[in-house]
C-alpha cells in the first residue's frame, strides 16, 4: 500500500512538529482512521496528523509514501525507515532520514540539519540543500554515519560526513567548513567548493574533491603532506556507482586526467586519504 | 578425463561420422568467476594464465580452471581491459582455498592488475580479498560501494584491488567428447576446431591444455594407491592386447573436457564440439567418457547433442 500525506497550507504549525515515529507508524499497517489520529507533537501538545495534514490511502503493492507540500517544520521525517520508500515533495525540517537503515529517502527540496544523521544504510536523496552535520554523529555519540548513501544535488552547510564510519556521502554543490572532520572510514565526494579545511582529524577514509576544490586552503599541510599522484582503481567504481545512482557531477569527475593524493591526517596518526582531481595534465597520473 | 564406456550397439551418424550412441556423465561443481583487469590486455592474458596454471583436473589440481573469455574497458567494473577465469571445485570450502592461493599468488603478484566478483548471484559467497588483505601489515583499505566491499592492498607499483567476496553457483564438471581419428595430425586438428568454437560460449571453460586431453583415464588401477590410470580402452598403441573401443580406421583419440556454470551451457557447448569435430577431414566416430552412470548425475547423451535444442539432464 502507499501513502499520501498532504500538508494542509491553512495549518502550518507554529513550532517544530516532531514526526520521527510518523513512517514508522504508517508502515505498521494502520488503517485510514488510525493514520489520520497518529499523534504528532508540536511544541509541548500533541495533535493528530489530520489536524497538520490530509491523509490518503491506496491499494498497491509498492511500500511507498508521499509527502506533498511544506514539511519545512517538520522534524524527523523517515527517522529509522528500515524498508521501503519516503519521497517529499518539498522541504523537510531538521534529522530528515536520521538514522536510516534501509529503503529510499527522496527529498525533491531542501533538508534541515542532521540529516542522514548516524544513518547505517538505505539511502538519502536531497535534490535541494541539506543543513548542517549532513551524515554527521549525534552530539557525544563517537560514530556518525555507519553505512548507507547519501546523495545530494545541491549544497551543504557545516560538518558533513563529521566522525563517519562508513558509507558514502557525495554533494554536488559546496560545501561549508569542517566536512569530513574525525572521519573514522567511508567516503566523502565533494564536486563544489570547500570552505575551509576538509579531513581534519581524519583515521582513515577517503575525501575525493573535484575540480572546482581550491587544496591550496582546503587541505591542512602539516596534517596532509603531498604524497604522491596514485589514482586509486576504486575511485573509478565509487565515481561509476555515484553516476548510476544519478549523481550529475560524477560524470565530470571521471573525466579528470589529474589525481593528487594526500594521506593523513597526521597530526591524528591518520592513514586517510584526500584525493584532489583535476582537469590539467600537469601532475597527471603516472599510473593507469 | 573420464571412463569411457565398452562399446554400445547403438550407433548413429553425422555426416560420415559414427557418432556412439553413448553419454558423458558429469558432476555438480562449485563454480567462480574471477575478473581480472589490469593496465593492459597483455599483463591481464598474463594473470589469467598463471592463475589458471596447474589447474585441468581435480583428480590431482586443487581446482579445475579457465580462462573463459576477453572483455573490453566497458565490461569491467573499473574500466580496464580484462577477462573471465572460471574456477571449478568439488565444494564451496576447496574452492575458497583455491581461488585464495591463485589470487594471491598469480594475480596480486602481477604488475597493474585488480580482482573481481564476475558472479551475479552473490546469495553463496567465498570470501577471497577479505583473507588476502591481511598482506596490507596494516595499511590496507576497504571501501564499500554499492554493498560491495574491496579491498585496496599497497604493493610496489600502486594498489592491489580484490573484491572481498565472490559469489558462487553450482555448476557442472566432466562434459565430454572422445573425438576419434584416422591419424594423430587429423585427429589433433579436428580437437583444435572444436576448442576454438567451443570458446566462443560463455559460461564453459575447458581446463585441460589447450583444452584438448590426451591422457583420458579410467577409475582404479591394477597398482594399489593409483586412482586413475590410463584409459586402455582408447590407446592405439594398446589395440592388439586389450579389449579396445577404437573402431575400425582409428589409430588416435583426444578429449575435450567441458566445465560449465549450468547443464544446459554444458549440453550446448558439447553440441558445438561434436559437430565441429565430424565435420574435420579424418574423424572416423565421436564418443563420450562415462562411468556407467553411477556416479554422475549429469547424463549427456551424444544423440540428444545432435539435435539443434542439445541434451543433457
Amino acid at each position: 500500500m502507499s501513502w499520501t500525506i498532504s500538508a494542509r497550507p491553512d495549518a502550518i504549525p507554529a513550532t517544530r512538529v516532531e514526526a520521527r515515529h510518523l513512517v514508522q507508524a504508517l508502515q505498521a499497517g494502520c488503517d485510514i482512521a488510525a493514520a489520520r489520529s497518529i499523534a504528532l507533537a508540536v511544541g509541548r501538545i500533541h495533535v493528530p496528523l489530520q489536524a497538520l495534514a490530509t491523509v490518503e490511502k491506496s491499494a498497491g503493492t509498492d511500500d511507498c509514501i508521499f509527502c506533498v507540500g511544506d514539511f519545512s517544520r517538520w522534524d524527523g521525517l523517515g527517522f529509522g525507515l528500515k524498508s521501503g520508500q519516503l519521497i517529499v515533495e518539498g522541504d523537510t525540517g531538521a534529522r530528515t532520514a536520521a538514522e536510516l537503515v534501509g529503503g529510499t529517502v527522496e527529498i525533491h527540496g531542501n533538508c534541515g540539519a542532521w540529516a542522514g544523521a548516524a544513518m547505517s544504510g538505505g539511502r538519502l536523496i536531497v535534490h535541494g540543500e541539506t543543513g548542517d552535520w549532513l551524515g554527521a554523529n549525534w552530539p557525544g555519540e563517537l560514530r556518525g554515519m555507519t553505512g548507507g548513501e547519501i546523495f545530494v544535488h545541491g549544497r551543504a552547510r557545516h560538518h558533513v560526513g563529521v566522525r563517519m564510519r562508513r558509507g558514502t556521502i557525495a554533494v554536488a554543490g559546496p560545501v561549508g567548513e569542517g566536512a569530513g572532520r574525525g572521519m573514522i572510514a567511508g567516503s566523502i565526494l565533494l564536486a563544489g567548493f570547500t570552505q575551509g579545511i576538509v579531513g581534519q582529524g581524519m583515521k582513515r577514509g577517503t575525501i575525493v574533491l573535484g575540480p572546482y576544490a581550491d587544496c591550496r586552503t582546503s587541505i591542512s599541510a602539516t596534517g596532509f603532506p603531498e604524497a604522491d599522484c596514485f589514482r586509486p582503481h576504486t575511485l573509478g567504481i565509487q565515481l561509476s556507482h555515484a553516476a548510476a545512482a544519478g549523481w550529475k557531477p560524477a560524470g565530470a569527475m571521471l573525466c579528470c586526467r589529474s589525481v593528487r593524493r594526500y594521506l593523513g591526517d597526521r597530526l591524528n596518526h591518520g592513514l586517510g586519504e584526500i584525493l584532489v582531481l583535476s582537469d590539467s595534465a600537469e601532475g597527471a597520473t603516472a599510473y593507469t | 578425463m573420464s571412463d569411457a564406456s565398452p562399446s554400445t550397439p547403438g550407433c548413429l551418424k553425422l555426416g560420415e561420422v559414427t557418432i556412439v550412441d553413448t553419454f558423458a556423465e558429469a558432476f555438480p561443481m562449485t563454480a567462480a568467476r574471477v575478473v581480472v583487469t589490469a593496465a593492459s590486455i597483455a599483463w591481464a592474458r598474463t594473470a589469467g594464465t598463471v592463475m589458471t596454471g596447474y589447474a585441468t583436473s581435480v583428480i590431482a589440481c586443487d581446482a579445475e580452471a579457465g580462462i573463459e573469455r576477453e572483455l573490453t574497458p566497458e565490461e569491467t567494473p573499473d574500466g580496464r581491459p580484462g577477462l573471465a577465469v572460471l574456477l571449478f571445485a568439488f565444494n564451496r570450502e576447496s574452492l575458497e582455498k583455491a581461488v585464495v592461493k591463485r589470487v594471491g599468488q598469480c594475480v596480486m603478484t602481477c604488475p597493474t592488475t585488480a580482482c573481481y566478483d564476475g558472479i551475479a548471484d552473490r546469495s553463496k559467497l567465498i570470501r577471497v580479498g577479505g583473507k588476502l588483505r591481511r598482506f596490507g601489515d596494516g595499511f590496507q583499505i576497504s571501501k564499500v560501494i554499492g554493498g560491495r566491499r574491496y579491498w585496496r592492498i599497497p604493493v610496489m607499483d600502486g594498489e592491489f584491488v580484490c573484491e572481498d567476496e565472490f559469489g558462487t553457483v553450482k555448476g557442472v564438471g566432466g562434459g565430454n567428447i572422445l573425438i576419434l581419428g584416422c591419424s594423430g595430425a587429423e585427429t589433433l586438428a579436428a580437437a583444435e576446431r572444436a576448442v576454438e568454437k567451443v570458446r566462443g560460449i560463455e559460461g564453459v571453460i575447458m581446463p585441460f591444455p589447450g583444452g584438448v586431453v590426451r591422457s583420458g583415464s579410467k577409475v582404479g588401477s591394477k597398482y594399489k594407491g593409483q586412482i586413475a590410470s590410463t584409459n586402455h580402452a582408447y590407446a592405439p598403441t594398446l589395440k592388439s592386447l586389450v579389449t579396445s573401443d577404437l573402431p575400425a580406421g582409428a589409430n588416435c583419440c583426444y578429449e575435450i573436457v567441458i566445465d560449465g556454470l549450468s547443464p544446459e551451457i554444458v549440453a550446448q557447448a558439447m553440441r558445438v564440439a561434436l559437430h565441429e569435430a565430424a565435420a574435420s577431414p579424418g574423424v572416423v566416430a565421436i564418443s563420450a567418457g562415462n562411468y556407467g552412470g553411477k556416479l554422475g548425475p549429469f547424463h549427456f547423451r551424444l544423440s540428444d547433442c545432435l539435435s539443434d535444442d542439445g541434451g543433457g539432464r
